[in-house]
């Protein structure tokens, strides 16, 4: 996406906007500053630049109920990366990671105005339409230019060799089309919106994506595979076993090792990663819940390291291991045809898939012992799933369902 | 004599209490021809039914939102903002010059 030229990041459309409802409103109600003067420097002084970064003020004044639910939005209050954070450290360098948080991550922060009227501050921010007020989301202005380089690549196939997602690719599909606004709005998703009787009840909202009630959900639309009865024998078997992105995903990005600093020369803040790369990876399922009962699941690993933040404190991770740094991954570059459909031998017996214990680096061995797979599901046991409702016992008298993980027990919500 | 009184003391309460009544109506009576002639049962019903609790807040997006309170604009009324801000060739002239950022970031973001 190329940068906006100063001019057209605040050209109002004075033909279009003026007729809008936003447009009845004086620019100084949200703006301040002083519309009696062109004088540039008295008109500015006190400007409000991005008035949505106070909602409650501006955006809030006609749609409370959705500012009403800012404060659980994780677009707002980034409550995922906190979450990690807190896990992976102890309260005394809480606060040393809070600077170091406001230095390097915050930025991430989106307010009302960054989605529906101009582009991200992170790229350099812009309107979009003249100041038209989006209801949409520009997928590609608003939605990959922060989640560009792993979802927008890959969901638009921008990856040489590896094709768009199927929902992209002959869909069309924009992220809106899944991701609606009450998710990204933060309204935590109800229980009972699906459940009677005692399952009713209502759910905290989310403190992480992976969190809570599922969505949006592949079953949504695709009924027929959550019933299981599309008629395909793969589907049947791993109906709640296996994420849909186990079989329908292709290669997505990783990334190592990022570490944080501020410049001497510059006093600017600035990262530097190890590494990117592409790869395909099943492992245990780290976030295993009632709305995630999967065994196994993609994983990525995320670029944390020990050092990490070591320019703010010494071992500031002093629970690094305390969650795995490869991670509960949803890749969005879904096909229908994978390397993994084209048969049961393609994943059964097959280590290059699976997150082994060679795989992972030997100081973050402990921290993937949860997710490390550390018997593949072996060819005879595909017989099992395909034909038997009783799993069949092994040699030494477990069921072989046991022995492919925990998920014997686990419930799903189809 | 006695029981005579008792009974005429007892026919003189009633007597009050109906001319108390009769009194009331009449007043009520006078109240009612007073109504304009717009006024109906129908909207004294209606107010009387008109809930007096605040309306339970929105929560679903979906929901129309309260007309906006804000001010409107005056199209009469100079509005500097607007002119500047749609004169694409009085923003090209008046642009701050553009700081050049060199990204000290390493890999990818």
């Amino acid at each position: 996406m190329a940068p906006l030229e100063p001019w057209e990041k605040v050209l109002v459309d004075s033909e279009l906007y003026p007729d809008t409802v936003h447009g009845q409103i004086p620019c100084v109600d949200c703006h301040d500053g002083d519309s009696t003067t062109s004088e540039k420097a008295v008109a500015h002084e006190g400007l409000i630049a991005n008035p949505s970064n106070d909602p409650e003020r501006t955006c809030g004044e006609c749609h409370p109920d959705v500012v009403a639910m800012n404060e659980f939005n994780l677009h707002t209050n980034l409550a995922g990366y906190h979450k990690v954070l807190d896990a992976r450290s102890v309260p005394e360098d809480h606060e040393a990671l809070q600077t170091m948080f406001g230095n390097h991550c915050n930025d991430c922060h989106s307010s009302c105005g960054e989605c529906h009227v101009s582009q991200p501050n992170l790229v350099g921010g812009g309107l979009i339409d003249g100041h038209m007020f989006n209801e949409t989301p520009s997928m590609t202005r608003n939605c990959t230019a922060c989640h560009g380089s792993r979802v927008g690549n890959e969901y638009l196939g921008k990856h040489e060799d590896l094709m768009a997602d199927v929902h992209f690719r002959q869909g069309r599909m924009n992220c809106v089309d899944c991701h609606t606004g009450h998710e990204m709005h933060g309204q935590p998703s109800q229980c009972e919106d699906c459940h009677e009787g005692p399952e009713a009840s209502s759910v905290p909202p989310a403190d992480h994506r992976y969190s809570g009630v599922q969505t949006p959900r592949c079953e949504t639309c695709h009924v027929n595979v959550a019933l299981g009865n599309d008629g395909i024998e793969m589907h049947e078997a791993h109906s709640g076993d296996l994420s849909c992105q186990v079989c329908h995903s292709i290669e997505y990005t990783s990334c190592d090792g990022c570490h944080v600093a501020i410049s001497e020369t510059t006093g600017n803040p600035f990262y530097a990663t190890d590494g990117s790369y592409l790869n395909f990876v099943i492992g245990k399922n780290p976030l295993k819940s009632y709305d995630r009962p999967y065994d196994y699941v993609t994983l990525r690993h995320v670029p944390v390291a020990h050092d990490s933040f070591a320019y703010y404190g010494d071992d500031l991770l002093k629970n690094f291991d305390a969650l795995p740094t490869w991670v509960y991954t949803t890749p969005h570059n879904i096909q229908r045809v994978t390397p993994q459909t084209e048969s049961c031998e393609a994943c059964h017996e097959n280590a290059d898939l699976f997150l082994t214990a060679d795989k992972v680096a030997p100081e973050e061995l402990a921290a993937n012992l949860p997710v490390i797979v550390d018997r593949l599901p072996l060819a005879e046991e595909l017989i099992s799933d395909l034909t038997s409702e009783v799993p069949p016992v092994t040699d030494d008298g477990a069921s072989s369902e046991s022995t492919t993980g925990e998920g014997s027990e686990a419930q799903t919500d189809n | 004599m006695k029981q005579a009184k008792n009974q005429f003391g007892n026919l003189l309460s009633v007597a009050v209490l109906l001319l108390t009544l009769l009194a009331l109506v009449s007043f009520l009576a006078a109240c009612g021809s007073e109504e304009s002639p717009g006024d109906s049962g129908d909207a004294i019903a209606e107010a009387v039914l008109e809930p007096t609790a605040a309306p339970a807040t929105p929560t679903d997006e979906s929901t129309p939102a309260p007309e906006t309170v804000a001010e409107v604009v005056d199209p009469a009324e100079p509005d500097a903002c607007m002119d500047c801000h749609s004169d694409k060739d009085m923003l090209i002239d008046t642009a701050d010059p553009l700081e050049e950022v060199v990204s000290e970031n390493e890999g990818e973001g």
